[in-house]
């Protein structure tokens, strides 16, 4: 059963592309969680209670091995942040702990604003 | 991929061909416009060029289907030639922006000064330019056609930043 999606909670974007973020200060570029051009939707894993190996562990098994390329980091972010810009995070399994962020706009400009937006509230860590 | 390097604000460097006539004003024009030819060899040209062989690189890494280990579309050659075409008309006193791939085949242009201060123009060969800034707590985001030259919106935002 899929457990609700806590306000408290927070999510990861893991990030397989060297250019969506700042190696000089350590920040995410807003392409990192622009949504998916197939289905409007962004891929997070929910990281509640999870140690920051089985964090990693995760994006090595799930996300890595889709392309033959290192996962180099990830993006965590609040339910809060993301809900506080009109959208919605659906539970989406399988993989386990799996959620899409939803209900983006039609308009590519605004999409990007709140990529920005949401870029701006992530903390981006490095593998 | 390099952050953006600030040029010196050089927008008080400018001429007007009727403030001057006579011989000795087209000589000292000449001397002008060639010192500022020179100048902008010195101090832009070589991160201009740095900044297209990003572009040409970011093509290559970015031309399979899901290259971002999601469902990334292919950024295909009449998007890399939009982007250089953007980059090539900035004028001067602007930093060169970094260039981010995005998810839906199109290139972003980012200018970034901190959290909170970011402005991305982005092309996908389509002759327009989506735009998005968030400059403290203001925002701005719409769409403008990419003609012969930047639109004037662009470059407004753009000073809004620099």
């Amino acid at each position: 059963m899929l457990v609700p999606i806590a306000t408290s909670e927070t999510l990861s974007r893991f990030i397989l592309q060297k250019n969506w973020y700042r190696p000089s200060d350590s920040t995410v570029k807003y392409a990192t969680f622009m949504p998916n051009p197939n289905n409007g939707q962004t891929s997070v894993f929910r990281i509640y209670g999870l140690s920051d190996k089985e964090v990693w562990d995760i994006g090595e098994l799930e996300v890595a091995p889709r392309l033959v390329k290192p996962v180099l980091g990830r993006a965590d972010i609040g339910v809060s942040n993301v809900m506080e810009k009109g959208l919605k995070i659906l539970p989406s399994e399988p993989p386990k702990r799996h959620a899409n962020i939803e209900g983006w706009p039609e308009e590519k400009s605004e999409q990007t604003l709140i990529a920005i937006e949401l870029a701006a509230k992530s903390i981006f860590l490095k593998r | 991929m390099s952050a953006p390097i600030p040029r010196t604000d050089c927008t008080s460097i400018s001429i007007s061909p009727t403030i001057g006539f006579g011989s000795e004003f087209n000589t000292l024009k000449k001397f002008y416009d060639q010192a500022i030819s020179e100048w902008r060899k010195a101090e832009t040209l070589g991160r201009l060029d740095e900044v297209l062989n990003s572009v040409d690189e970011l093509c290559r890494e970015c031309s399979l289907e899901g290259w971002d280990g999601y469902d990334a579309i292919p950024i295909a050659e009449d998007t890399c030639y939009e982007a250089k075409r953007f980059i090539k008309s900035l004028p001067i006193n602007f930093p060169m922006p970094e260039i981010v791939p995005e998810p839906n085949g199109g290139i972003g242009l980012e200018w970034s000064k901190g959290n909170r201060q970011v402005f991305v123009a982005s092309v996908s060969g389509k002759t327009q330019i989506v735009y998005a800034g968030l400059f403290g707590i203001n925002k701005t985001h719409g769409t403008e056609y990419f003609g012969d030259s930047l639109p004037s919106t662009i470059i407004e935002n753009l000073r809004r930043l620099y």
